[in-house]
């Protein structure tokens, strides 16, 4: 394997940064993450309850939209690698990998050993299976990509697969540990969405849909001193009260996915701790660079200047979020180089639209208040936009006629955006002209798609990072997402559960947790 | 009588018929639809096409409905597309939480409203009257929602000897946790007693002021017989019309107060079932919930038709 690019986060600031704004967040917020550690030896059994703001939709680990069902997965299910806390991949049902023709192709040594549920044992058939399923577009999953430019899969004996891509990766082994790219039994797809068998530390037990779910111990996980819980139960309150009281009453265990106002509401509350940690998840103006008059890049590039983000992280996260920069990168990725960091700045936005020729610029500007806090951002927008002259009209719609006539259609609305690891995830599939998540379909900039193609198959670390550079240098400018935030991670745990840590790409795992008697 | 009954039963069949139609065409001309709200804001075009494709979505409307209705009235509810599951065991599960919510509150509420209401009319004017009239209109006034999340900070945090959710064991019965019942009960009740009472003070004033009372009072008969025996029978059926169309409600209705305790009932699924534009299952509930107005409404006219003999012929 080529070491250049194995070890390069890990020397890198990024945990470093972010350990640094954990620390002053969590100074006022809770003992140290080692707290639970320090409370003696891992005690077994239990059924941990944990509570999200709506119910799994479903089981099925390629088709999962909400962070409830990804947890759900995550307990059943089991990637090839997991990324540890530098983000490097590190080995899970895959044992070790390397690349082969300038990472154009990669195999993987699989685990032996290994069981599924229902008995038998994890092969190269079950990963071949997986990834022919996982990117069947005629089956309308959600995980399509999720494998990264996948070309196809050959088992090479029971436990060795090759993947061939279509064009180099060299991100692979992380993009593998990435939500989508869930591990599945060849013999059990049929029946994934209703009796999931995976390789995972719980087992399926029962999906209550729009209520819940509850997974039972795998007592033959391929680690026998895993898990510690004798179970999970996934449960669904909404109302932001409601949770609160149920915590403090001992119903539930840990609120996961919480609203700033919730958490500020249980920070001095007895038996409680309360994490608000720094992830790269973040909400996002969308200016669409294929519609008028963001098809004109000074446009775009004006409308950065408007928005007092410092003064939105206060109003709309209660301080629960650290300044975003127009990059999807978040602050301590090591591919970040130092670009200005942008600031109000109402003459400079006003003399930009000038210069770009647009004047009586007057937009309708489409948020959904089921996707809390966006609307907030819509209406600092409007404020400060109508400063300067530039008429706002927000129009709240419902999120699933969002999702039908807004996203992708109209050129001025919100959005949100989950943690993404890899520069291929946040970079390339993003920009990409023809990638999915381009909403404008777009370069954003002549020649941007060359330089992401480059940027992917680098393999040189130095190279790299200046390919990078070039990238964000121009997306900076005129990429067609204004990134006001990125939203911390808020969740709260009763004092009874050991050994948590706030998931820093926004599903929990639990197979380390313990509850203390 | 009978006559009546499948009379109303007929027309009833009709207006489900309507129901499922009226559903059908409104949610197919709402934005979004089942293949969108499941795949998201990163879905492509394509996936979105692939998928509707899968759940049947890119057939014309009419003979989706028809296939529907077919499979429908042979007792196949169909597969709800947004879980993937088929919607009878899970309508089902959530129709018996829903009858047992109703029933608790049923109880509690008729007998406390009807009492309230009468003792507030025989006191017209006094006291008594005034201040169930002036907490009526406070309990009508108060939205379900601030009611009970009242009543959540009050009893489940700042003294908290209640739970403020409704949470159960996967396939147990709310009635294993009664606990879990009292607040979302007791809401409903505050929420319903008031109106209730209020059409059961007006129709008892009425009464009392009509002929047949004051003859009763004039040929001797005692206050309290006149009161029970002669005006509170007489000031029944509009009490008896609204109770009829609270069964509905209650069955049906209560989505505010589900999705506030988290009560697996069936106003919680109507209204995912509504946002994930899921046809099926939004049909079987709708429909379901009709259907107990319907009968509530036949109930009741059944109930007056029993206690007004004028009515029967």
């Amino acid at each position: 394997m080529s070491k250049n690019f194995e070890d390069l986060r890990s020397s890198l600031s990024r945990r470093a940064l972010i350990g640094t704004s954990l620390a002053l967040g969590a100074s006022a917020l809770s003992p140290l993450p080692a707290f639970g550690q320090t409370a003696g030896m891992p005690r077994k059994g239990g059924i941990l309850r944990v509570n999200f703001p709506s119910a799994p939709d479903t089981p099925d680990p390629h088709m999962t939209l909400s962070g409830p069902g990804q947890v759900l997965s995550g307990a059943i299910f089991e990637n090839l690698t997991e990324l540890d806390v530098n983000d490097q991949p590190v080995a899970r049902l895959a044992t070790s990998w390397k690349s082969e023709k300038g990472a154009q192709e990669w195999v993987f040594e699989l685990r032996t050993g290994v069981k599924f549920h229902h008995g038998r044992e994890f092969t190269s058939e079950d990963v071949v299976a997986t990834i022919v399923r996982s990117e069947n577009r005629s089956l309308g999953l959600r995980s399509g990509g999720a494998f990264g430019p996948i070309l196809e899969a050959r088992a090479e004996g029971p436990q060795r697969v090759r993947i061939v891509l279509k064009q180099p990766c060299a991100e692979l082994p992380a993009l593998v540990a990435s939500r989508y790219a869930k591990i599945i039994p060849a013999d059990k797809i049929a029946s994934i969405a209703t009796d999931p068998m995976g390789t995972g530390p719980f087992k399926f037990k029962s999906f209550q849909p729009g209520a819940g779910a509850e997974v039972e111990r795998n007592p033959n996980y391929w680690r026998p001193d895993r898990p510690y819980l004798d179970g999970i139960r996934l449960v669904a309150i909404a109302q932001s009260v409601a949770q609160q009281a149920a915590l403090r009453g001992g119903n539930v265990d840990i609120l996961e996915f919480m609203s700033a106002d919730g958490l500020l509401a249980l920070k001095s509350a007895p038996g409680v701790k309360a994490h608000s940690v720094v992830v790269a998840q973040y909400y996002t103006l969308m200016t669409q660079a294929n519609l008028a008059p963001f098809d004109n890049p000074k446009v775009r590039n004006a409308f950065k200047y408007i928005l007092d983000r410092e003064a939105l992280i206060g109003s709309a996260l209660l301080g629960e979020g650290i300044v975003a920069n127009d990059t999807t990168l978040a602050p301590g990725n090591p591919y970040l180089s130092s670009l200005p960091q942008y600031k109000q700045d109402l003459p400079k936005a006003q003399a930009l639209l000038k210069e770009a020729g647009v004047s009586n610029l007057s937009l309708e500007l489409y948020t959904s208040s089921e996707r809390q806090p966006s609307p907030k951002i819509a209406v600092a927008f409007k404020e400060a936009a109508e400063k300067i002259g530039v008429g706002i009209t927000i129009r709240d719609v419902p999120f699933t006629e969002y999702l039908a006539n807004v996203a992708r259609k109209k050129p001025l609305y919100t959005s949100q955006w989950n943690d993404r690891v890899t520069l291929y995830e946040s970079l390339y599939q993003i920009y990409y002209s023809k990638s999915p998540f381009n909403y404008s379909g777009v370069e954003q900039y002549p020649g941007l798609d060359k330089q992401l193609e480059d940027l992917i198959a680098e393999l040189d670390l130095g190279q790299r990072k200046k390919r990078a550079a070039e990238v964000l240098n121009m997306i900076h400018a005129y990429g067609d997402r204004i990134i006001p935030f990125f939203m911390n991670y808020m969740c709260a745990t009763s004092d009874k559960v050991q050994n948590f840590t706030p998931p820093r790409h926004g599903a929990s795992e639990f197979r380390d947790v313990w509850l203390s008697a | 009588m009978l006559k009546l009954i499948a009379r109303r039963l007929m027309l009833l069949i009709v207006i489900l018929v309507a129901v499922s139609m009226l559903t059908f065409a409104i949610v197919n001309v709402l934005p979004g639809d089942v293949a969108v709200a499941i795949l998201g804001e990163t879905a492509t075009p394509a996936d979105v096409a692939a998928l509707r494709t899968r759940l049947g979505l890119d057939q014309p409307l009419v003979q989706r409905y028809i296939v529907w209705m077919m499979a429908f009235v042979q007792g196949d509810f169909g597969t709800s597309l947004s879980f993937n599951q088929p919607v009878a065991p899970v309508l089902l599960g959530r129709l018996s939480n829903s009858i047992i919510l109703a029933a608790l509150v049923l109880i509690a509420v008729v007998p406390l409203s009807i009492g309230l209401g009468v003792v507030a009319a025989i006191y017209e004017g006094k006291a008594v009257d005034r201040i169930v009239s002036a907490a009526s209109v406070v309990g009508y006034a108060l939205p379900e929602f601030v009611i009970g999340l009242t009543l959540i900070l009050l009893f489940s945090i700042l003294y908290p000897i209640l739970p403020g959710s409704s949470l159960i064991e996967p396939g147990a019965s709310p009635l294993s946790r009664p606990s879990a019942l009292v607040l979302p009960v007791v809401v409903l009740v505050i929420h319903q007693i008031a109106h209730l009472s209020q059409i059961t003070r007006a129709s008892t004033i009425k009464a009392l002021g009509s002929h047949f009372v004051r003859t009763a009072v004039l040929k001797g008969l005692p206050r309290r017989r006149v009161i029970w025996r002669h005006a509170v029978p007489n000031a029944m059926p509009p009490v008896i019309a609204e109770i009829g169309m609270n069964f509905g409600y209650v069955l049906g209705g209560l989505v505010v107060v589900e999705t506030l305790f988290s009560y697996s009932g069936i106003g919680q699924l109507m209204v995912m079932s509504v946002e994930t534009r899921d046809i099926p299952t939004l049909q079987a509930t709708v429909l379901l919930i009709a259907a107990a107005y319907g009968f509530g409404n036949l109930l009741a006219d059944v109930a007056t038709l029993y206690l007004n003999p004028r009515l029967r012929e």
